[in-house]
Order: C-alpha cells, then structure tokens, then sequence
C-alpha cells in the first residue's frame, strides 16, 4: 500500500485533511485546559464558601448535635468529620500550585484571617497515588481533592475532605464523537472543496485524450483556477497550431492529388485509344495504381476534416447495403450474426471503413465473410479472406500508407494503399480499433472493434 | 453499334476535348468538343445535341451553373465531369439538373457506358432525377437523406441502402403515384457492362421492399401493377 495518493485529488484531501486534524486538536486541547482552569476556580470557590458555611453552623452549635449535622453533611464528595487527628503540614506543599494556594486564600478569607486552617492537597483515591491535583483533571474537571481542617472555638477539629468525583464515563465517549463529527464535515467538505479545484483539471484531461479522436474538438473551457485556467488555454493554443499546421499539410497534399486527376485522364484517354492490347492493359494497370494513390490519399485527407454527425445506424442495413452492393459487382460477400439494436456511429465513414476492408478480402482472398460479434459495450466486427494473409512480422506494417509486403503480391495487386489506414482512422474516430491476424485457418481476419454504449 | 447521336463536349483541357472527342466518334457518335460556356451555347445554338459531357470546373461559368442555366430551357441530358469526387458534388451536381456524374480520372470506357445508359434511360423515361433538387424526402414513416443516401427511420436509426436500391428509390419518389414499368426502372439503373435484368429489377425491389419494412406480400409502400410495373403508393414530400 502506498502512503501518498497517487492522484492531485486524493493529496490534496490528505493534506486538508491532515491540516484541519491537527488545526483542530490544538483548539480542543486550548480550549480543554481554559475549560479546566475555570472549573477549578470556580469548583474552588463554591467549595471554599460550603466549608466556611458548615464551620460556622457547627461553631454555634453544642457537641451532640454536631454529630447530627455532620451526618446530614458528611456526603460526597465532600467528607466531614470530628474525629481526625490534627493534619501534619508539609511546609513546601503549601505554595506548589497557584490555584491549590488560591483555594486556601479563599478560605482563609471567608473564615477569617486568623483561623487556624490546616489545608492540604490530598493523596488522591483509588490508587491515582502521587497524581494529586493536576493529575486528577485526567479522569475528570471539578474542583481539586484536598483535606481541610479547621478548628472550632472549642477546639474540636473538624476535617473536611473533598473526594475527586469518579470521573464521567460519557466524557470521553463525547469527545470522541465530536472528534468524529468533525472529522466527518473535514472530509465532507475538503471532498467537496478538492473536487472543485481539481475538477477543472479532469476537464483538461478528458480533453487531451480525445484529442487523438477529433483533432478539431471544440476547445476546452477556460475556467477554474489561474493556473488551470492557463494550462487550459495552453492547451486550446497548442491545439489550434496542430490543427493549423494538419490543415496546411492537407491543403499541400490534397491539392496535389487533385492535379494530377487531369494529367491521369489524359492518360487514360489516351491509352483507351491504344490498338496494341498488351501495351494498353499495361498502362492500365499503371494508371489504376496512380489513380489509387490518388484518390485514397484525397479521402484520407477528407477523412480528417470529416463532420459527419453520429447517429443510430442498423448495421444489419448496412451489411446488406454493402453485400448487395458487392453482388452487383459480381463479388461474394457473406454475413454472418446481427446486432440486437442500432449502433451509434458516422454511417458514412462506418461504410467506408467496411468498404475498405471487404475490398481488401476480396482482393487477396477472392471473397469475405464478414462475422458480426456483439456484447454489451462493444461490437466486434470480423472482416475474414480466404488468402495467404500477411507474415505475422508484418501485421502492423499493413496500416503504413502504401506498404508494400511481399514483393511478388504487391506487384499482382498494388498492395494495401492507404484503404487500412483509412479505415482504422475511421474506427478510431469512433473510439474503437482495427487490427490484422491470421486466421489459424488460413487467410487474413480484420477486427474492427466499436464501442457499444446502450 | 450504329448511332448518329450527337455528343457534345465541355471541357477546357485542350487533350482531354480531343481525346474525348475522337473516342466517342471512333465508337459511332458524332462528337463536337468546345472549351467554355459560351461556346457551349453557340454549339446548341447551331445543332441538334442529344447529350452534354460537361466538365465541373471551367473557366468564366462553372458547369454547374451552366447546367442549372440549361435546364431552364431544355431537357438535355448532361454527364458531370468532376475532378472532386466526393459525395456534395455529386449531390450538388445532380440537383442542377446533371443526369448523371462521373469523377476524374476516368476512363473513356467508362465513359461511354455512362453516355449510353443515360441516353438509353432518357428515351425510356424522359424526366430527370432533378424533378426536385430537395435534400430530404419523406415518405410513409421514412425520411430519404438525399446527401448521405440513406434511410432515416421514424425513431431516428439510419438505414443504408445499397447503391440499386438507392437509385430505385429515388425513381420512384420523383414519381410518386406513378406506375413505372420494369424498363424504365432499369434504365434509372447504372450499369457498367452488365445490364440489369426484369429479374434484377423485381429482386431489387423486394429487397427494397424489405429495407422499407414493407410486407412483401401484401406490401402497402411500394404496389406490384400487375403486367405493368410498380407503383409508389404513398404520399411524398420534398424537403430542401
């Protein structure tokens, strides 16, 4: 497992996130021991006015009913009691903590100066031994444990002691759940905040990625933060200068291709003119492949200004379409499998690309069967020759703009031309692929692949 | 192989016209080759001229407008030469009233298939596809997209159509209510060498037929006339 996310978003939480812990901590532990200061004080002082209170009562009362009294009082968390014998006094412990010395103060002051009190911090219970007063606070926030003693004008003693209370067992509990609540809102809202932030960068993202689809997508939103807003427009430059500097390299090409469509006919002409039959089919062949070249390399340069919109397309339709077509030609096509329901592409460009492939079959392997494949996401499309197929070296050469193979084939047929590139151009465009294999059959298999969303 | 018909030839490349123009006449037509529009005229304007081969991209008119200038005033049929290729022009082409369109290169074989099949088609049935220069055609539920050639069903998939069925189809929008015998649906068909066959014609249509969802035994679309032909059977309507 790794310790740092990998993705911006999931950083940018664990820092938000480590920040606002921390941030919050320091607040809770600041505002705890302000909170416990108070209580001391204020617990101190009630404490101090309850114990100058029953002195009093039991200074005017006689022996007997002390006894009384002090029963009635002898109560958690505060002790009274007659019969203790006098405290001994550590002299250093008197001045060791400001708010015990200010308890005593307190006292000293509602019971008059010159009581004789005994006051000392107490040894806690329950074997918190030696923890004394800030130690206690742990387990709960109140007034502090102490024994007080004071004398009556009779010379009775009377001892008080203040019991720490048992610490609240839903105190912690609480805390925790804050802690929690807190966290939760942290999360929630850094969530939130991060995605708003990043969000601008996905944008970006997507956009550099469908870019290799359709190098003349709209340009990217120029929003969000400043420097996402200048990675944006950076982007939609360098998107304008490829397109521009595409486009001038097409209008170069394209503009060659089409002049040399006149010089090509008056070949033609001219050769149909020829009486010699040998020299005429020669030339023939000659000019079929000039004029291959050509017009392939006009609807590969069409292909990337192509605008044609996607729409639902029956390809059972569109299979027979091109069937019907090659029949009327005298060619073989065979179609086997359909698709259960319509699929979303460039009807045109789709049929070109299929076009492509059967003339290839047909070509190498006098006839093509076209297998029709369909799974949830996808449409697999197999365009199968009855060929030699390709060395298995050179599959991926095949798309090459007019590779040549073996050298014998490409003489008889003029090789693939530019038609595979086309036409894998056509199925990236759709967000699909195209690959060659060989059938272990025997002959060559096109798989067109196509995305297939429902 | 006999013919007198009169070909005339627009083109402004000087070989072209002559090669052109010798081959149709060494194949038995008589052939006539001018550079421009304006020439073209006066050549009408001196004879009769049974079809036009007129090049797309001529200087001064172009050949579009010329053919759309030429429709206005007669029924010729014209063959485009065009050095593009791609579908608009072909489409755009054909709404000007070309009767047919062949791209450059081409050979002259191919051309003189094309000169006779619509010839052959124009004597059969003397109206051109651009009875209606409309972009879309609707018809009982279907939409015909002119452009791309292709069906748009009522809920919005594409239907292709083969380049037959496509041409078959068309005769039959320009003719709505119309019975069209065997004949005059074949010469809308372009044929290379190979002419299409009756048979061909009745296969064609049933698999138009099918393409349409249209019952092939009690069909509502497209009507078998018996002993005459087929009839379009439903309301038209042209969209531009």
């Amino acid at each position: 497992m790794r310790l740092v996310p990998r993705s911006l978003f999931g950083r940018l939480v664990l820092v938000v996130l480590a920040g606002l812990a921390l941030s919050q901590l320091a607040t809770l532990y600041i505002n705890q021991t302000e909170r416990d200061r108070l209580l001391y004080r204020a617990g101190g002082m009630r404490l101090a006015q309850q114990i100058s209170d029953i002195v009093n009562l039991l200074d005017s009362l006689p022996g007997a009913e002390r006894r009384r009294v002090v029963a009635v009082f002898n109560r958690p968390p505060l002790a009274v009691s007659l019969e203790r014998p006098p405290l001994d006094l550590p002299a250093d412990e008197e001045e060791s903590d400001f708010q015990f010395s200010s308890f005593a103060a307190v006292l000293r002051y509602t019971l008059g100066e010159d009581a004789k009190i005994a006051v000392r911090q107490a040894h806690p219970p329950h074997g918190m031994h030696g923890e004394r007063i800030r130690g206690q606070r742990r387990g709960g926030f109140g007034p502090p444990a102490f024994t007080v003693q004071v004398p009556l004008h009779d010379g009775t003693l009377v001892t008080f002691d203040s019991s720490v209370l048992p610490p609240v067992g839903t105190t912690t509990l609480r805390l925790a759940l804050t802690l929690a609540v807190l966290l939760a809102t942290v999360i929630a809202i850094s969530l939130i905040a991060v995605r708003w932030v990043t969000g601008p960068l996905t944008v970006l993202a997507d956009a550099a990625e469908k870019l290799g689809e359709n190098i003349n997508r709209p340009p990217v939103p120029e929003t969000g933060p400043a420097e996402v807003q200048r990675a944006a427009r950076s982007f939609n430059a360098m998107q304008r200068r490829l397109s521009r500097s595409m486009a001038e390299r097409s209008r170069v090409l394209t503009a060659m291709s089409h002049d040399l469509k006149t010089p090509i006919t008056r070949m033609r002409l001219r050769t149909d003119l020829l009486e010699d039959q040998a020299v005429r089919e020669k030339f023939d062949r000659d000019l079929a492949e000039m004029e291959q070249m050509v017009t392939q390399t006009l609807e590969f340069m069409r292909d990337a200004t192509d605008t044609e919109p996607v729409q639902r397309v029956d390809l059972t339709a569109l299979l027979e379409s091109l069937q019907a077509d090659y029949e009327d030609m005298g060619k073989e096509v065979r179609i086997a499998g359909r698709l259960s329901r319509p699929l979303a592409a460039r009807p045109i460009a789709l049929r070109r690309c299929l076009t492509n492939l059967v003339d290839n079959a047909i070509r190498y392997g006098a006839r093509a069967t076209i297998e029709v494949g369909e799974d949830p996401s996808r449409v697999t499309l197999r365009v199968l020759d009855e060929g030699s197929g390709i060395p298995e070296g050179q599959l991926e050469r095949a798309f090459e703009p007019f590779f040549r193979g073996d050298a014998s084939r490409s003489r008889e047929t003029g090789g693939f031309g530019l038609g595979l590139g086309i036409a894998r151009n056509i199925a990236r465009a759709h967000g699909g692929d195209l690959i060659l294999k060989n059938r272990p059959e025997g002959g060559l298999a096109a798989i067109l692949t196509l995305p297939h969303s429902s | 192989m006999e013919t007198s018909d009169h070909v005339l030839v627009v083109d402004d490349d000087a070989e072209i016209r002559r090669l052109l123009g010798d081959y149709l006449r060494k194949n038995g037509y008589r052939a006539t080759a001018v550079a421009d529009g304006a020439a073209m005229w006066a050549a009408l304007a001196r004879g009769k001229i049974d079809l036009i081969v007129l090049d797309l991209m001529l200087p001064g008119q172009d050949g579009l407008s010329l053919c759309r200038k030429l429709r206005a005033e007669s029924d010729t049929p014209v063959i485009m030469l065009t050095a593009r290729g791609e579908e608009t022009d072909r489409v755009v082409g054909l709404e000007m009233g070309a009767d047919d369109y062949l791209a450059k290169p081409f050979s002259a074989r191919e051309l003189l298939a094309r000169v006779k099949t619509v010839l052959r088609r124009y004597r059969a049935l003397p109206m051109h596809l651009r009875a209606d220069d409309a972009t879309s055609i609707r018809f009982s539920g279907w939409t015909l997209d002119v452009r791309s050639r292709h069906l748009v069903s009522a809920d919005g998939v594409v239907t292709p159509l083969s380049g037959a069925e496509f041409q078959l189809l068309r005769a039959f929008l320009s003719h709505p209510g119309q019975v069209l015998s065997r004949d005059q649906l074949m010469s809308f068909a372009k044929g290379r060498e190979s002419e299409p066959f009756e048979r061909t014609i009745d296969l064609r249509v049933s698999r138009l037929r099918q393409r349409l969802g249209d019952d092939g035994a009690e069909p509502r679309i497209i009507k078998t006339v018996r002993g005459q032909g087929y009839v379009l059977a439903a309301p038209v309507t042209m969209e531009r």
